[in-house]
């Protein structure tokens, strides 16, 4: 599935969800909800935080952050190599949240859904004539 | 219509408990601030006020909801 298409079933899915940005392997921005300029800001928080939340256990390899600011909220989750950073309501339903960023990431991965190619029409005339 | 006692007690107790939530539980609930990490191996750590990791994560969070 295509980024934006991710983001756009997201949005549709999670009524929390204030602002996201979806981040390549390297955190380059894939699709976002606002402007270029907040999706970078985004990008770059997610980098600061997955830092700084890797200094308190240097071993561990860090898949999610939720950071209850009081007036709202702050996720990170990571996927498949791939991050989401989210902005949220007040007192979000985090598990759910989280859940709903992680199936978008989830969803990067899949086949797009292709219909199989119809018979041309012009094909199906000359079939007739010829008969 | 007139109201009777018993109805009208009732009706005051939790008047009186929603007006407690509201000035008490409310204003503390919406003052804590938190940060839970989790980890790849499905362990998680959450830190509470007054750990400095905490007063860092959430100065980098906080410019994400200065937009």
């Amino acid at each position: 599935m295509e980024p934006n298409e991710a983001l756009a079933e997201l949005l549709d899915l999670s009524s929390q969800i204030e602002d996201v940005a979806i981040l390549g392997a390297s955190g380059f921005v894939l699709a976002g909800s606002g402007t270029p300029e907040r999706c970078e800001q985004l990008a770059r928080i997610a980098a600061e935080l997955v830092a700084a939340a890797g200094d308190v256990r240097p071993s561990g390899d860090v898949s999610r952050i939720e950071i209850d600011l009081g007036s709202s909220s702050v996720f990170v989750v990571s996927e498949g190599g791939r991050t989401a950073v989210a902005t949220t309501v007040s007192e979000p339903t985090a598990g759910l949240v989280v859940y709903d960023l992680r199936t978008a990431l989830r969803r990067l991965d899949e086949e797009p859904v292709r219909k199989p190619p119809r018979k041309r029409k012009k094909d199906r005339v000359d079939i007739d004539a010829d008969a | 219509m007139s109201i009777s006692m018993p109805m009208r007690k009732l009706f005051s107790l939790a008047l009186a408990g929603a007006l407690a939530w509201w000035f008490f539980v409310r204003p503390r609930k919406a003052g804590r601030r938190s940060a839970t990490i989790g980890y790849a191996d499905g362990s998680s750590v959450t830190l509470e006020a007054g750990s400095p990791e905490l007063d860092r994560l959430l100065q980098i969070a906080a410019e994400a909801t200065t937009a």
